[in-house]
């Protein structure tokens, strides 16, 4: 008796893209081998290596901010100083709202826009697409940013990468 | 107090000399001192502390506010100590600060921020500013006798016009006290209050420069302790510490200092002319002293 030819569905293990990491100042994306102990950025000296999903990882010169689970502000791309004319050692330390707001002026959308990086911060790298938010600066009217938001680490850390409406 | 030269300290963090320059221009961090031989040497503990928040650290800005918030401890246990009025634990607290910093940050990072605090929270009235300024005065008062002798021929005479250790400039005029002469310069403190016999210490002293410092005294006060020395030694560079111009008049061209003992001990030294400083000869043991 011959086995019947039945065609099976496997179940396949899905490969994720692997997580990228990138300079937390200059975006710059290094070499696995050039990283140091101590993560300082060979090419900017400026900044930390930090590691996201690659959906994410932001390109050289893009602007970004990098927020903790707290909603504290942890970095500031040179990208994102230029587009804020802020410096980093300014702002780290404050609160999102002091620099990003949701664009939407509904009520809720404050909280809405704190629980999407509060969560992004606490889930684990994915390789999930990242959320999209349409923020504003803090102080200023009449531009928007489409923010791609995501995990990031060391730590509990959500990306925001910012891109002008 | 352990030192690491630029190399070491780069390759501690991992990073090039150029870089840790790089921060030290950008965060103010880690923060250097000279050597003799004008080399930058970095405190231990900074580096240290710096390393450690940059392992867990999301940017070198988080990373060197975490670094200076555990240095900051220093100022919160001084605070706690003066604030239970207990003079051992606060001598502790600065003997602590001695081990990572130098007498001139210990002062200026420790010391006076602790100060400025006390005063902040209490007010000039109260008995905790007054036991906090009085044991501040002690403790500089007491780090000067450690000081070495006089070596670089500069010979400063100093009008108070504090008033007492209660007025809030006058740690920092001891402070600056404490810098010139740890610098080799020889100061001579005397309250503005007592314009008499000038003469006889201008001929013994022979100043190079004159600075008046502290806003208790009032304006009459200053300017006739300030006119009977110009009588006795002529013109000299006039210099003001924490007080106002208008005391002396805009005629005098006195100079400003700046408001922080460190700047101010550089800007006094800068305001005498090298060709009139009297050389001496300078023995190893004045060579400057840590005081520990």
């Amino acid at each position: 008796m011959s086995t019947p030819n039945h065609a099976f569905l496997r179940a396949v293990e899905v490969h994720a893209p692997e997580p990228r990491t990138f300079c937390g100042y200059c975006g710059a994306r290094p070499a696995p081998a050039s990283v140091s102990e101590t993560r300082v950025c060979a090419d900017c000296g400026l900044g930390l290596l930090l590691t996201t999903d690659a959906g994410l990882a932001p390109a050289p010169h893009d602007a970004f901010v990098v927020v903790d689970a707290g909603l504290s502000v942890r970095a500031l791309s040179r990208g994102a100083e230029t587009l804020f004319q802020l410096a980093e050692i300014a702002v780290v330390d404050q609160a999102l709202d002091q620099l990003l707001v949701p664009a939407d002026t509904a009520d809720g959308a404050r909280g809405r826009l704190h629980a999407l990086v509060s969560g992004a911060a606490r889930a684990p790298l994915s390789g999930a697409d990242p959320e999209v938010e349409i923020v504003r600066p803090a102080r200023a009217f009449g531009v928007r940013y489409r923010a791609l938001v995501g995990r990031c680490e060391p730590g509990r850390a959500a990306l925001l990468v910012l891109a002008e409406l | 107090m352990r030192t690491l030269k630029t190399s070491e300290a780069a390759a501690m963090l991992n990073v090039t000399a150029n870089t840790l320059r790089a921060w030290e221009r950008r965060f103010g961090y880690p923060r250097p001192q000279r050597s003799q031989g004008n080399h930058r040497l970095y405190t231990y503990a900074e580096v240290a502390a710096l390393r450690e928040a940059l392992l867990e650290g999301l940017s070198i800005s988080s990373a060197v506010s975490v670094a200076r918030e555990g240095l900051s401890t220093d100022v919160h246990a001084l605070v706690r100590a003066l604030g239970a009025f207990d003079a051992i634990r606060a001598d502790h607290a600065l003997e602590a600060s001695l081990g990572l910093r130098s007498v001139e940050r210990t002062v200026e990072e420790v010391l006076l921020p602790a100060l400025r605090e006390i005063h902040r929270r209490e007010g000039a009235d109260d008995a905790h500013w007054a036991y906090a300024a009085s044991w501040a005065g002690d403790w500089l008062r007491r780090a000067r006798r450690l000081s070495p002798p006089p070596s670089r021929g500069i010979s400063i005479i100093v009008g108070d016009a504090c008033g007492s250790d209660l007025d809030p400039s006058a740690a920092q005029l001891r402070s600056l006290e404490l810098f010139c002469m740890r610098a080799g310069a020889d100061v001579l403190t005397l309250p503005v209050e007592a314009p008499g016999g000038l003469n006889d210490v201008v001929a013994a002293v022979q100043p190079d420069v004159v600075v008046m410092a502290g806003s208790r005294a009032g304006d009459e006060a200053l300017a006739r302790w300030a006119y009977r020395i110009r009588s006795a030694v002529g013109r000299l560079p006039l210099a003001l510490f924490h007080r106002d111009v208008h005391a002396v008049g805009p005629e005098s061209r006195a100079k400003v200092l700046s408001p922080t003992p460190s700047a101010a001990q550089e800007d006094l030294f800068a305001l005498v002319p090298p060709a009139s400083r009297r050389h001496r000869r300078v023995e190893p043991a004045d060579e400057v002293r840590e005081v520990s």
